[in-house]
């Protein structure tokens, strides 16, 4: 169930998901990546059988496969059910990349190929240590269809279409029983920015998803990068300025000021965005949901230990 | 005959060539070719990723670094491509360094170059006795005990660096006569091999060595004149036959053209995991053709948008990279890149040496590549950080280390050197702070003729290498070479393998007694020192070291300069490090 030590500290109103139809940002530094909430919300969302839609812009899916086996979440099966979609934006997202499509696979033959070789090549050589032969894993049987795919298109719309049907596709999926909950992940929308789209088309892009998801009853998750130096770039401040003005949660994570430590990888500062004023404003919103505080945290192997501040192992 | 068969491990035997698995989250490593560099990124370069190495300035250990890369794929029989422009890709794959051990019955190696590594001969042969003396019984300890600082003979022997594994050269130079390199299996190709920066490849290792080379200055020039049909010079089998995309080649775009070509490369050679060659023809089952038939390809990009990589926009190397790194994660491949990291930024962040060097520009192209390293020479630098670390020739920064399939990076959990705690050293946004913390090492290189050696940096010993107790009056020849130097230290360190010697390398201040008295004794040698002193009121071992040696007075400063450096809490006195402010440490470069 993600991170436990985690939990206690955020929205707790439908805990342990985020109230539907709010945006969280999460912004990050080099020095302390913040791709490690994304997992604990993915992990969140899969256990209690809920909708992910994750778009891959910077990770690909063995890495969140991996992880998510780490996590006690099976995101193989999750993706065969249909309640997990990958969405990969890596591999096609640029034109210097869009060549890339002449030269894949039909469809039909394609599957195992993109399924197998380097996405299990870790899982099989460890697993296998008698068979002569690197045995197929058991989700190359019957693989599910592979990842969609971003393709580059010079205007941002088109990938909002795709995202878009992606999420109708997923969410029409699973409409028979009672209403899922859903969430978007962009797992690094800076990536956008570094593609050459403008930083208003971006920001246009995280608007836009926000409402669509919010129809499906769902969350929208981005991580940007907000390293201080960035700052000094018109267009990379706008666009952090930019989403945390969009947001209803937002969760910094950056570096201890006082330089990096043993015990203590970095600090998060829950805060509270714009649209969670808004609705504090109107009552919407219980006293004491989200409350804005500041915790350091520290990565292990398959969970993040989340303190108060001086709270950690190296000074107890 | 016998029908029984040894039974060798097949996860093992399925790996390709020079590979190896890592012990943290089973990622399929290969070698960057210096060995402290792979326990950095943890163990060695994932499969997949992309290195990014900014380049120091006025020297060119980046590119040694990448020469390093690209040997280590030749030995392994990898397929090397290598792209440059400021440099023909030719000349960078003549000059490729040789395998030690092998050349050496060629007498290509002067006596004068042998020197270098007499220092490290005479660690070694220290750290072995000392491992003796550790194994045998009390008796004979008692005399290595310590006397004074008796409290930390219990400690540790204080490590600075990575062994590299030896290589086993005797078995090579026995068969360089008859065989060829390619002819050995894979199991028998050593992860990462020693390499002699003395010698040259040889002509025959060059000759089955797989290359691309895509020289982008023809290729900047091609794209000017609207040629699309170019040739690039390649060695061998590669020939660029069917342009990969035409609508690509209609506008003159270099960093398009490049990763055409690199794309066309992986998908020729049979690299790429998802993009065939033929998309028509049936794919192969998976897993049929096995891991060991797989080769890696190695993309080594040398200096990456220098003035001679002309581009419209900056977004194109962010397109670039990010396309690349597409490609790469689903091919056998890795690629290292380096980048004159110091032709961006503004003026102050140029001179900075504080670890802010990092201009937005760069700091955008590190988000999208997987590991990120900075290399600082001494030689280049403004102040005279060198002079108080001769025994280096420079600073090693670790901006990034890759972090895949697993939540923390295996350099956490693996590496010697970054010690437990990979993030957040000398990044950025700690570029304010004093870097200050336990857990992250500044890290020196130093370069020998058979190593590039990454080492945590420390101050050295007083009294030590370089170093002299006491003030020497001014003498006419004081500027005597470092060799010369290095020559006479490890004379006596070989003379006077005595107790002090031997507790040379503990850590703390346990060296101030036995140091004095070496130093002492040396008192009386011809030993040649620059006038003018400095105090360098410092502890050992301390984090934010380098940044603090940084703000030493400019040398030249006569008489005694007493600059209270003081630092973070550590529990080691401190060290009077009498000196010679001023050295020859800026002539230490090995002229390779």
């Amino acid at each position: 169930m993600g991170y436990a030590s985690l939990e206690p500290h955020l929205p707790s109103s439908h805990a342990p998901l985020l109230p539907p139809g709010t945006l969280l940002s999460i912004s990050d530094t080099q020095a302390s990546d913040g791709n490690f909430l994304l997992h604990h919300f993915i992990s969140n969302y899969i256990k209690a059988d809920q909708n992910v839609v994750l778009v891959g812009l910077a990770g690909i899916l063995v890495h969140y496969t991996m992880v998510g086996r780490k996590l006690g979440v099976n995101l193989a099966t999750a993706r065969t059910k249909g309640n997990f979609q990958f969405v990969d934006g890596l591999t096609q997202l640029t034109d210097y990349a869009a060549p890339n499509k002449e030269y894949l696979a039909k469809p039909a033959e394609s599957k195992p190929s993109s399924q197998t070789t380097t996405a299990t090549l870790p899982i099989t050589t460890t697993a296998t240590t008698s068979g002569a032969r690197i045995a197929r894993p058991a989700a190359a049987v019957t693989p599910p269809a592979p990842p969609k795919v971003l393709s580059y298109s010079p205007k941002l719309v088109d990938l909002y279409r795709t995202l878009e049907e992606i999420i109708q596709d997923t969410a029409s999926k699973t409409a028979g029983s009672s209403q899922k909950q859903l969430v978007l992940i962009l797992d690094d929308l800076s990536v956008l920015l570094n593609c050459g789209w403008p930083c208003r088309d971006v920001l246009a892009l995280v608007r836009y998803l926000k409402l669509l998801v919010a129809k499906f009853n769902g969350t929208l998750i981005t991580l940007v990068h907000a390293d201080g130096l960035m700052a000094e770039e018109v267009s990379q401040d706008g666009l952090v300025k930019g989403v945390l003005y969009e947001a209803d949660y937002i969760i910094d994570v950056r570096g201890l000021d006082s330089g990096g430590s043993r015990d203590v990888h970095g600090q998060l500062s829950l805060l509270h965005g714009p649209g969670y004023l808004l609705r504090q404003r109107a009552g919407q919103v219980r006293e004491n949901e989200w409350p804005a505080l500041t915790l350091h945290y520290k990565i292990l192997d398959n969970n993040v230990e989340v303190f108060a501040k001086g709270y950690s192992s190296g000074v107890l | 005959m016998s029908s029984f068969k040894k039974r060798v491990p097949s996860a093992q035997a399925t790996l390709p060539a020079g590979c190896r698995l890592s012990a943290y989250n089973g990622q399929v490593l290969i070698s960057t070719g210096v060995p402290s560099l792979d326990d950095i990124l943890g163990g060695g370069l994932p499969l997949g990723t992309i290195l990014l190495i900014q380049e120091d300035r006025q020297t060119s250990y980046g590119q040694l670094l990448l020469k390093y890369f690209l040997r280590q794929g030749i030995v392994a029989g990898d397929k090397c491509l290598v792209v440059s422009g400021d440099e023909s890709p030719e000349a960078i794959v003549r000059s490729l360094m040789g395998i030690a051990g092998e050349e050496s019955l060629e007498s290509q190696v002067q006596s004068g170059v042998d020197n270098r590594d007499d220092e490290d001969e005479a660690r070694r042969e220290r750290r072995k006795k000392a491992a003796a003396a550790g194994g045998a019984d009390d008796e004979d300890s008692e005399q290595d005990r310590l006397t004074i600082a008796w409290r930390y003979s219990g400690l540790k022997k204080f490590e600075s660096g990575v062994e590299a594994r030896p290589p086993a050269i005797s078995s090579r130079v026995n068969k360089a006569g008859s065989t060829t390199e390619p002819a050995l299996t894979p199991s028998q190709i050593p992860f990462c091999e020693q390499f002699d920066l003395t010698t040259r490849i040889s002509a025959k290792a060059l000759e089955l060595a797989d290359t691309t080379l895509i020289d982008s200055g023809e290729l900047q020039k091609a794209v000017q004149t609207g040629d699309s049909d170019l040739e690039d010079d390649s060695d061998d089998d590669f020939s660029t036959s069917g342009s990969a995309s035409a609508a690509g080649k209609n506008q003159p775009d270099l960093y398009r053209n490049v990763l055409d070509k690199i794309r066309e490369t992986l998908i020729q050679g049979g690299f790429s995991t998802t993009l065939l060659k033929d998309p028509s023809a049936p794919a192969p089952a998976p897993g049929a053709a096995g891991l060991a038939e797989r080769h890696i390809c190695r993309i080594g990009i040398n200096s990456i948008a220098s003035p001679s990589w002309r581009s419209k926009t900056p977004h194109d190397l962010y397109k670039f990279l990010h396309a690349l790194r597409g490609l790469l994660r689903f091919s056998f491949g890795a690629a290292v890149i380096t980048i004159p990291a110091h032709l961006y930024g503004t003026i102050d962040q140029r001179h900075a040496t504080d670890g802010s060097t990092t201009s937005p520009y760069i700091h955008r192209l590190e988000q999208l590549c997987d590991a990120s390293v900075r290399i600082e020479s001494f030689a280049g630098a403004q102040t005279n950080a060198s002079s108080a670390a001769s025994a280096y020739h420079g600073l090693f920064h670790v901006h990034k280390v890759p972090v895949l399939n697993a939540l923390i990076p295996s350099s956490t959990k693996l590496s010697v050197l970054l010690d437990g705690a990979a993030k957040g050293s000398g990044g950025p946004g700690q570029s304010g702070s004093g870097g200050s913390s336990k857990g992250v090492n500044n890290l020196g290189f130093k370069v020998r003729r058979k190593r590039f050696a990454i080492e945590t940096f420390h101050l050295p010993p007083e009294g030590g290498v370089g170093q002299r107790r006491t003030s020497a009056e001014p003498s006419s020849n004081s500027s005597s070479s470092l060799s010369e130097r290095k020559k006479s230290s490890s004379t006596k360190a070989s003379s006077d393998p005595g107790p002090a010697t031997g507790s040379f390398k503990k850590a703390g201040s346990s060296e101030e007694g036995s140091v004095q008295s070496r130093a002492r004794s040396l008192g009386g040698s011809s030993f040649n020192k620059p006038s003018g002193q400095v105090d360098v009121h410092s502890v050992p071992g301390a984090s934010g070291m380098a940044r603090k040696m940084m703000g030493l007075p400019p040398k030249g400063i006569q008489g005694a300069v007493a600059s209270g450096c003081s630092t973070g809490g550590s529990e080691a006195g401190h060290n009077h490090n009498h000196g010679g402010a001023e050295s020859g440490a800026n002539s230490s470069l090995l002229d390779f």
